[in-house]
């Protein structure tokens, strides 16, 4: 069903509200863009109704006149719902005195401060003061498994935690003890939270009780720069948001994505983004084994790849981009491309249909796509060494640790007249390169890669590089431009045309601002209108330039003031608004 | 030409025929000579007079000794220089909520909070930097306002000033706890 | 990486079941549709095999159910009457709910903690005893009342304690702990079989009915033993269920719902018309389950007990109508984990019934199966409210459910269910001919409700108070006890007629009156006048709630008295919904602080904004029993309240009443 086909229209505040066999109020609600309040409802989860903020007011309940929660109350046609009156007002203001009650004046030390509902709502629809003058209860504080701490002062026992661990992950490790109001989160001795999702209790907890342990303490939500794009841990590529604050990763979280993440990442991916932090990193560039700055080392390549004429082949690995596997394809010409694929790691399957990919590179069906090869072309690439007529080597080698290339292959480049090698991490046992590069992070990239599930996905550059570096694809296009193959260096944008113009290949009709944020299946270039998941332009408050988090987080509610933001218009078309609209 | 706001009763300038010079048009006003004799025993006088200079910064603006002239009473509400309060065990009441830093209209406090060493259990985070930019700051007062914790004060320490910007990059809170001429305005308890 | 915080954990030693053991956990979960519903009985096993609930027995029982470990743990964390690895050999758990402690639990808790020598809460040190704080037992007539592994002493005194704990030091392999239950009040005779009408042919004498009304439910109980299979048959019994089955099951629930049953458990629903909710198989294909509500928590209330544990087959045929009359092949008693006794009896008198056909595969005639299995809960009052009744018995923590959809629809395993109290279960043999009576015999007792023909909006409006009834009265009586009465008599008469209750204790004065169970209001003493029906007392300003009656003199300090009921609500309350959990303890704290002398008048505004705010707002009805008592008793005795925080102190210097100065009955 498309988001404008339905079965019935009920009211809410005199608006009418477009709803499908089955729809409780809230998700009608929101889905038509109001909104109503909701702690314990999550739509991924199944209904809990405890918190009772979403309480309202409809008719056609019974018994008549008693306020109803929307998350677990069937919408019916020609209900009316009252959400923005008086006594709607007045049960929120009563669910939120009781909601802070017991709960701690953390906020200065929680690091939910920014993106707490309880904050949120608190100041939407609370009091403005406070009655209650009695000893608040003390519940433990533990960690529960090596990425989650549990704060049990600020739990509102909202179980989606729990919920979460037993309907989605399947693992079952929490649960609530105690009785009443001495009611918390915990495992059983012996049993920590560490299934490979526990990290996402931390993002459904919608107040400061559970934490995701590794970006505790070191930052504020509000002067993180969200940059949307997917993560390149394994072949799922989970759609996140890269969190930085000057000019720094400091964590990643996900975004919904129906059809790649539903609501989920997995801990692996939320930590990987350390893999570019590492001591191991190549940072400067080096030209014959000095380090050298990053100009010289590309003039020097330049020079290198002219002097080649040629009789250049390429190493690659499934880390990398699209454009940048265009580009290779392009600087090789005949010539022959070797791919090292990393090895398979774990996989998982979530109750829901999230899985973790077994195959840890975000690229291979990129690889497929776009060098039309499924298997390593290193038998060819070996032949052309040992034949003496390769001019230069391309080693692309963005594999946080290393690709595991064979030692054959890495022994064969010593064949090559000039080794141009890119690097994410210095690759021990490989020989000295004529000219070595850094190589960047999925984090520092802007290109587009294809998942295992055959979606293309744009990755957006959360960090520039380090240092004097330049992003791979600059530095292949440079390559190109100078072996005469194009006459102007080309952004990851450009690439992207010329390789969905290169038909038959999959991407054929697809625009690169038109990925949007949620991606295209392969193939579906000419079909498929870029889908918008619903979320607003992020506001950036441009007096401290603090993302404004809240505002941008829940669409459309009620008395939100207009906001008038003005945008390029090819931004305007990635973020979903399909250029005919503009 | 001002003419006096009185009844001059025909005594006035214009009133018999030989008239008073205007004021400003006898002979000695237009030679300036009185006048400036005048100004030279003002300046001589004041030349030997007790001086209001401060010779600041070697002097401080709050030394006692000025205060006959009313001026170096140090206002107590005077906005100057930060301090990070310390606590009874001489820890920076500071837990890094970065409430200041987000209050602050010059953006000009840079705090980098980090976990609290695990012995102090009352608190989880503690600034791991704490810079302040004097030279940015407009002493407001707002990051005072903004802590709920009573960690950064402004005392009413004129600042000195430095050669160089980056010497007023108040850095580390090791600097900025130390401040011997602070006067710490004594708040109240409940 | 944030450092890791430093934790205990407490070690996990491995345990495994005797074969024995084994077998009967397999035994069990037979009984149930999903393997889920054991745990509670398989924790029980646990407390016998390993002598107590720790956690080796929870990850065992865990693996036996296929739950995960932590889902165990925090069932087992729900509910206070598992054995836990601190306790003791003998765990004497005193009650200290307002019924007893209106005749003295508080003094006589600090004389049990002073002889054993610690707090509760703690274990003496030579791991023999350990002692806690309980709620109501369900014995308030007998009060002091305490536990001992799971058995009711009643009647105690610092005499007969003391006198009690030598025995168990002495000996106590071969104590027998049964023997704690007394029976001072027995009901089995009509208060003056010889009494006159006082009014006019024609027209009803409610006074004289109940003073000449020969006790029924009642009638086989005080023989300090379960009556016997053959002992109920000779007086009539099973004769209804015979007859019953033989009735299409439609038809029964007509006559049920003619007949004005109305729910005894507390809420008063006509039971007929709950029956009728249930679909039809074609609407809701699947089993349908009968569930008996014995978890008889509600403070004042012991009737259930008596009727369990002197008379349970009166139970069992009531169960065999009600599963005939809803189509249900399986019954399950669910009974409050403290009694301890009123399981073995059931279990017992289950036995006797499935020897003599009464269970079993064609119990129900035409090749109907029906079993009935009794299910221990283990300790929490929220476990009376029917859904949370029905979390508990499918296996985990009693948490109310959302409602609709109603139990009658979607119930126990999602299929069709009937929660009833155990009273309401046992008035139907009567209906259908057990002990020489009938339907008529049944509608003729009880006042009327509106007059014929006119249909109830809200099936609880005026319906009518119909069949026998059994009252209990605990407090500040002469007399406390049950009283097999009808509806019709005075509120007042019962009270004060030297025939009943025999008036107010020590001479005192009468000053209110709870006439349904701690979760109502109060009824001062000018306006307990009132015919003891659903109708009249509702018109009171009350309700017949469990019939459990607890009468205040005029020693009693009505703000303490109030702080005793919102402990028991705090430390009860579920915790699932927010208006209640955060609600309930913080009233509590405000009492407790204006009962210290450090209330202002403020707080008595804060606390009917509490009750406004979470009144109709939570998933269950625990809001409105913890601040209808509030509410109620500030209303009513708000010179009290206002003195207290005038005065800053407590004006009877904190004690909830004077101590009693007669004797009490010692057996």
């Amino acid at each position: 069903m498309t988001d404008t086909e339905h079965d019935f229209t009920f009211a809410i505040d005199g608006k009418s509200i477009p709803a499908r066999k089955g729809d409780t109020i809230l998700k009608a609600g929101l889905r038509a863009g109001v909104f109503i309040p909701h702690y314990c409802w999550h739509p991924g989860l199944t209904v809990a109704g405890n918190c009772r903020i979403c309480l309202v007011h409809a008719t056609k309940t019974m018994p008549p006149g008693k306020p109803v929660i929307a998350c677990a109350t069937q919408a019916v046609e020609g209900m009316e719902v009252e959400s923005d009156g008086p006594r709607t007002k007045a049960l929120r203001e009563g669910v939120m005195e009781f909601l802070l009650v017991n709960h701690p004046l953390d906020c200065p030390v929680c690091d939910q401060a920014g993106e707490c509902d309880l904050q949120q709502y608190s100041f939407d629809y609370g009091r403005a003061t406070s009655r209650f003058h009695e000893p608040k209860t003390q519940r433990p504080r533990k960690d529960l498994g090596p990425l989650i701490r549990f704060v049990g002062n600020r739990c509102i026992v909202c179980t989606r935690c729990v919920r979460f661990c037993e309907e989605v992950a399947g693992t079952g490790e929490l649960g609530v003890v105690g009785r009443g109001a001495m009611s918390w989160i915990d495992t059983f001795p012996g049993v920590q939270l560490d299934n490979p999702l526990s990290g996402c209790v931390a993002d459904l907890c919608p107040v400061g009780a559970l934490l995701d342990r590794d970006s505790m303490h070191t930052t504020r939500v509000w002067l993180l720069r969200g940059t949307e794009s997917a993560c390149g841990r394994c072949a799922t590529g989970c759609n996140i948001n890269v969190e930085t604050w000057n000019d720094q990763v400091r964590r990643l979280t996900p975004r919904e994505n129906q059809a790649v993440n539903r609501w989920w990442m997995c801990d692996e991916g939320r930590l990987s983004y350390k893999e570019a932090q590492a001591p191991t990193r190549v940072r400067r560039a080096r030209v014959d084994g000095r380090e050298a700055s990053f100009l010289d080392a590309l003039t020097r390549a330049t020079d290198e790849v002219r002097k080649a004429q040629g009789g250049v082949v390429a190493l690659t690995t499934g880390f990398a981009t699209n454009e940048e596997l265009f580009t290779l394809k392009a600087l090789v010409g005949k010539g022959p491309i070797a791919v090292a694929y990393a090895p398979d790691g774990s996989t998982f399957k979530a109750r829901d249909g999230f899985e973790i990919s077994r195959d840890k590179n975000p690229n291979r069906k990129g690889v497929e796509a776009v060098l039309g090869a499924t298997d390593a072309g290193e038998a060819a690439v070996i032949a052309a060494l040992e034949a003496g007529k390769v001019g230069l080597a391309i080693v692309h080698d963005g594999v946080p640790g290393g690709a595991p290339w064979s030692p054959t292959l890495l022994a064969a480049l010593k064949k090559a007249a000039a080794l141009l090698v890119l690097a994410h991490d210095d690759v021990p046992g490989a020989p000295a390169a004529t000219v070595l590069l850094p190589a960047m992070h999925w984090t520092e990239k802007e290109g587009t890669v294809v998942n295992g599930g055959g979606r293309v996905q744009r990755l957006r550059a959360a960090v520039p590089p380090t240092g004097d570096a330049r992003v791979d694809l600059e530095v292949l296009q440079e390559l190109a431009r100078a072996a005469a193959l194009q006459p102007r260096v080309l952004s990851a944008a450009g690439v992207f045309r010329k390789l969905a113009a290169a038909a038959p290949l999959s991407f054929d009709g697809m625009d690169y601002n038109g990925l949007g944020a949620l991606g295209v299946p392969l193939g579906e270039g000419r079909a498929a209108r870029p889908a918008s998941n619903g979320r607003a332009l992020p506001v950036v408050d441009a007096r401290t330039g603090y993302e404004a988090g809240p505002v941008s987080r829940a669409p459309g509610r009620a008395g939100d003031e207009q906001v008038r933001v003005s945008v390029h218009r090819e931004s305007a078309v990635g973020y979903g608004t399909p250029r005919g609209d503009l | 030409m001002i003419h006096a706001a009185h009844d001059d009763h025909g005594h006035g300038p214009h009133a018999h025929g030989d008239p008073e010079p205007a004021p400003g048009e006898s002979i000695a006003d237009r030679t300036y000579v009185p006048a400036v004799l005048r100004g030279i025993k003002l300046t001589l006088a004041r030349f030997l007079q007790k001086k209001f200079t401060v010779e600041y910064p070697e002097e401080s603006v709050y030394d006692a000794s000025y205060a006959d002239r009313g001026i170096g009473a140090s206002n107590p509400r005077h906005r100057g220089e930060h301090i990070l309060v310390k606590d009874e065990q001489g820890r920076e009441k500071c837990v890094a909520c970065l409430l200041c830093m987000a209050a602050c209209p010059a953006l000009c406090i840079h705090i980098e909070p980090e976990p609290a060493p695990a012995e102090w259990t009352d608190r989880e985070r503690r600034p791991k930097v704490f810079e302040i930019d004097m030279l940015r700051c407009i002493y407001c007062g707002y990051c005072e306002e903004a802590c709920p914790c009573d960690a950064i004060r402004l005392t009413p320490k004129f600042y000195q000033p430095t050669t160089s910007r980056t010497e007023r990059v108040y850095d580390k809170q090791r600097l900025l706890e130390n401040n011997p001429d602070a006067q710490v305005p004594q708040r109240p308890r409940k | 990486m944030a450092t890791a915080l430093p934790t205990a954990e407490p070690t996990v030693v491995e345990r495994s079941f005797s074969p024995a053991a084994e077998a009967e956990l397999q035994a069990i979960v037979k009984k149930y549709p999903e393997k889920r519903a054991a745990l509670l009985p398989a924790l029980r096993i646990c407390e016998r095999e390993f002598g107590c609930v720790d956690h080796g027995g929870m990850k065992l029982v865990a693996e036996k159910l296929d739950l995960t470990p932590a889902y165990v743990l925090g069932t087992v964390s729900f509910y206070t009457h598992f054995r836990r690895p601190s306790d003791g050999t003998f765990v004497i758990e005193v009650c200290r709910t307002l019924p007893c402690a209106l005749r003295g639990a508080d003094d006589f808790a600090k004389h049990v903690s002073r002889k054993l020598g610690i707090q509760p809460g703690e274990t003496t040190k030579d791991g023999r005893f350990t002692l806690k704080n309980a709620e109501c037992m369900a014995a308030c007539d007998k009060a002091p009342v305490a536990q001992v592994n799971g058995y009711n002493w009643e009647l105690l005194d610092p005499k007969t304690f003391d006198e009690l704990l030598d025995q168990l030091m002495k000996d106590p392999g071969s104590f027998n702990l049964r023997k704690g239950c007394k029976d001072p009040y027995p009901w089995t005779q009509p208060a003056e079989p010889t009494a006159q009408r006082t009014k006019p042919e024609g027209e009803r004498d409610y006074e004289h009915e109940a003073l000449t009304h020969e006790p029924q439910l009642l009638r086989r109980c005080y023989k300090g033993r379960p009556a016997t299979y053959a002992e109920y048959v000779a007086d009539g019994g099973y004769k209804g269920s015979k007859a019953a089955v033989a009735i299409p099951p439609a038809k029964v629930t007509e006559m049920v719902k003619d007949s004005g049953l109305r729910g005894r458990g507390g809420a008063g629903f006509l039971t007929g018309m709950k029956w009728g909710f249930i679909p039809s198989t074609e609407q809701v294909p699947g089993n349908r389950y009968l569930v008996i509500n014995a978890d008889e928590s509600e403070p004042g209330t012991f009737k259930d007990r008596k009727l369990m544990e002197d008379d349970p087959h009166l139970l069992l045929e009531g169960i065999v109508i009600a599963s005939h009359a809803i189509g249900a092949n399986d019954a399950y008693i669910y009974i409050r984990g403290e009694m301890v006794y009123g399981a073995e009896v059931l279990e017992q008198a289950i036995a006797e019934a499935y020897k003599n056909g009464v269970f079993g595969p064609d119990a129900l005639g035409f090749g109907k199966r029906l079993d009935c299995v009794v299910h221990r809960g283990a300790g929490a009052y929220i476990c009376g409210e029917e859904t949370a009744l029905l979390s508990s018995l499918e296996g985990g923590r009693g948490y109310p459910r959302l409602k609709p959809p109603f139990p009658a629809i979607k119930g126990a395993w999602g299929q069709p269910t009937i929660v009833n109290n155990v009273e309401t279960i046992a008035n139907l043999p009567y209906m259908f001919g057990a002990f020489g009576k009938s339907l008529d015999w049944y509608k003729g007792l009880g006042t009327p409700g509106l007059a014929p023909g006119v249909d109830p909006k809200w099936p609880r409006g005026r319906l009518g108070s119909r069949g026998p009834k059994v009252w209990c009265v605990s407090g500040h009586v002469n007399r406390p006890g049950l009283y097999d009465v009808p509806f019709g008599l005075s509120l007042k008469q019962l009270i004060m007629d030297p025939r009943y209750c025999g008036g107010i204790r020590d001479g005192r004065k009468l000053k209110g009156i709870v006439p349904g169970g701690s979760s109502f209001q109060v009824l001062k003493a000018d306006e307990v006048d009132v015919a003891l029906c659903y109708d009249a007392i509702a018109d009171a300003g009350s309700s017949v709630g469990s019939a459990a009656i607890f009468v205040f003199d005029d020693s009693t300090c009505m703000v303490n008295a109030l702080w005793n009921v919102l402990r028991f609500y705090a430390h009860e309350s579920c915790g699932q919904c927010t208006p209640c959990r955060e609600g309930s303890g913080w009233m509590e704290r405000i009492v407790a602080r204006i009962e210290q002398g450090m209330g202002t008048m403020e707080d008595l505004a804060t606390i009917d904004a509490i009750a406004d705010q979470a009144c109709g707002k939570t998933i269950c009805v625990f809001a409105e029993a913890f601040s209808w008592p509030a509410q109620s008793y500030i209303k009513q005795f708000k010179d009290e309240f206002v003195a207290h925080i005038k005065q800053r102190r407590c004006p009877q210097g904190g004690r909830l009443c004077a101590p009693s100065t007669t004797a009490r009955p010692k057996a």
